[in-house]
């Protein structure tokens, strides 16, 4: 069978024309290991969608020869569409060779690069994969957890949260809780988010926390997020907008956490998602 | 001929298929200790990773120790407590501390209040903890019976005065800590390797970077030359390092710009005589603003 030769290595990551911040993806043509592959070049496409999750665009931005890595500004690479807010585009490598008996396991950790540079020509930079499917199920559910939050008259810490899919009869808007929390564990607010399919937002944290809790010294606040309603990826990007300074990681599934049987795990995770569901208290609506 | 080579194709997949079938049966009937391959899985408990830690003055380390086990069990009484031990560049332990940690609380450990209990001055380092199974989970039967294993992938933070941090989280595992017992640990991985490892990042000119420093601890119990052969997009090698790194010890090279420089826009890196397979690196990348990024890769 034909894998789909977009699907094959590709990268959803978002552009933020409004965090005055611009948008690099880095991209090989082999995998860490080094050695799969890796005299294959890839054509490099994106595809682009429109701030409401519209499909807009598919076209190819460049090529990667063999054994070669190279950066892509993905802002400017897309700002013909004019677009303010945040928006979705999906990075692709196409390799240039028969793809009639491929197999998409012949690409795993075939990583990019996300990377955001401020005016300050600092940047910040997450390198992660994605799986041939992702988010292919209507039923899901998703829970993370983070110390990433780092509040200051200085520092700003966004949540970026992306819902994709790579089966678009699937796509649907997802609503996720975040919960943020004290050092002591003692909760400070709430908020609900609903996320399009094919988008992304940045959610401010230093919002969700009175003001007097921010100050010039930096407070630290850790993060729980969950939906029963589908899978959001949950990036923590900190930003010093007053002297230049950019840091992004990503977070990981509570697979990384419970290394267990799948019976246990199940209901674990969803036990965990009910609970906090149940706690309503201090509960914004965005 | 055509229709002969189809049919012995597709007898060929069904056969394959059946015996794949025929051995998870099997697998699945295995006790544990048969099926796990790593032996320090075999029981139930936690999974820690070394953590590298710079505290010179100029850079210092924040650790961000958070009872995950309360996300995952918020209906119990998750309250634990955490261990921890100090070690310098070169694997030897320099302090060891216990704490209580509380429900869904985060300690926030930084490298320079704790140079206090240090046994000897050291600007550079690893940090291993363990946060406790909570005695409520360690009862359960995806302990008792399902061998689970709770794996800290914590995040850790490089901060510059009290502008600048970056954040990254633990990219590898070191110790196993079996049942509840939090004094003495396996190693995750038994026998050290000899992996490569080609990051994906163009690195060089194109960063704008003052210096990179590139970072890496060893995680298995002995000690490993690991080298570093700096590249210009051409693939030639322009700077090498080798250092032989202890057990639990730090590898850590500062490329300077002229380096970067030299390397042009599209250059690389590459590391071998890596302990484990997942051992990566971080970057620590520090900017003429002053600024500092952090990234594993």
């Amino acid at each position: 069978m034909k894998a789909d030769p977009f699907r094959l290595i590709y990268t959803p990551m978002m552009v933020f024309p409004d965090l005055d911040l611009e948008a690099y993806v880095g991209l090989s043509s082999f995998n860490p290991k080094g050695i799969s592959n890796s005299m294959q070049s890839h054509q490099v496409w994106f595809s682009v969608y429109d701030p409401s999750g519209n499909f807009v665009d598919r076209y190819q931005v460049g090529k990667l020869a063999p054994n070669t890595r190279e950066f892509f500004p993905v802002s400017s690479l897309t700002e013909k569409y004019g677009f303010k807010s945040p928006y979705l585009v999906v990075v692709h490598r196409v390799p240039e060779m028969d793809l009639t008996n491929i197999n998409h396991e012949m690409f795993l950790m075939f990583r990019s690069i996300v990377q955001y540079r401020d005016r300050f020509k600092a940047f910040g930079s997450v390198v992660y994969e994605a799986p041939y499917t992702f988010n292919a199920t209507k039923r899901a559910n998703f829970i993370v957890h983070s110390s990433q939050v780092l509040l200051s008259t200085e520092i700003e810490t966004y949540l970026l949260l992306l819902n994709f899919t790579t089966n678009s009869e699937t796509s649907h808007p997802i609503t996720c809780t975040v919960d943020l929390h004290h050092a002591n564990g003692k909760k400070v607010s709430s908020l609900r988010k609903t996320v399009p399919g094919f988008t992304g937002c940045a959610l401010k944290l230093s919002e969700l926390v009175p003001s007097a809790s921010v100050s010039e010294t930096p407070s630290q606040f850790t993060l729980v997020g969950y939906s029963n309603e589908g899978i959001l990826i949950p990036l923590f990007l900190n930003v010093n907008n007053r002297r230049g300074g950019v840091s992004i990681e990503h977070t990981h599934p509570p697979q990384a956490y419970l290394q267990m049987p799948n019976k246990y795990f199940y209901e674990i995770r969803e036990r965990a998602i009910n609970h906090f569901l149940s706690h309503k208290e201090n509960r914004l609506t965005q | 001929m055509n229709n002969t080579s189809s049919q012995n194709e597709s007898l060929k997949k069904s056969l394959l298929h059946h015996l794949r079938r025929a051995k998870n049966h099997i697998r699945n009937r295995l006790p544990h200790s048969l099926k796990e391959k790593n032996p320090s899985l075999r029981k139930y408990g936690a999974i820690n990773d070394l953590y590298p830690w710079i505290s010179d003055g100029e850079i210092d380390t924040t650790f961000y120790i958070y009872n995950h086990h309360s996300v995952y069990y918020p209906h119990l009484d998750t309250r634990t407590k955490v261990n921890l031990w100090w070690f310098d560049s070169n694997g030897v332990e320099i302090g060891k501390r216990e704490f209580e940690l509380g429900v869904l609380e985060t300690k926030q450990i930084s490298v320079a209040t704790e140079k206090s209990i240090f046994s000897s001055p050291s600007s550079v380092g690893t940090l291993l903890w363990h946060i406790s199974v909570p005695k409520a989970v360690l009862d359960l039967p995806e302990c008792t019976k399902g061998h689970a294993y709770f794996a800290d992938r914590s995040y850790y933070c490089f901060t510059k005065g009290k502008s600048f941090a970056a954040f990254v989280h633990g990219i590898d595992r070191y110790a196993v800590f079996q049942k509840g017992v939090s004094d003495k640990y396996d190693l995750f991985y038994g026998k050290k390797g000899n992996y490569s490892w080609f990051p994906e990042i163009p690195f060089g000119s194109n960063l704008g970077c003052q210096r990179v420093e590139i970072i890496t601890t060893n995680r298995c119990a002995s000690s490993q030359a690991i080298s570093l052969r700096l590249r210009n997009q051409s693939g030639q090698e322009l700077f090498t390092h080798t250092s032989e790194v202890a057990p639990r010890g730090v590898f850590r090279y500062v490329a300077s710009e002229s380096q970067l420089a030299a390397l042009g826009p599209n250059g690389s890196f590459d590391l071998h005589g890596l302990p484990t397979q997942w051992t990566r690196v971080m970057l620590l990348m520090h900017f003429s603003n002053g600024a500092i990024t952090l990234m594993h890769c």
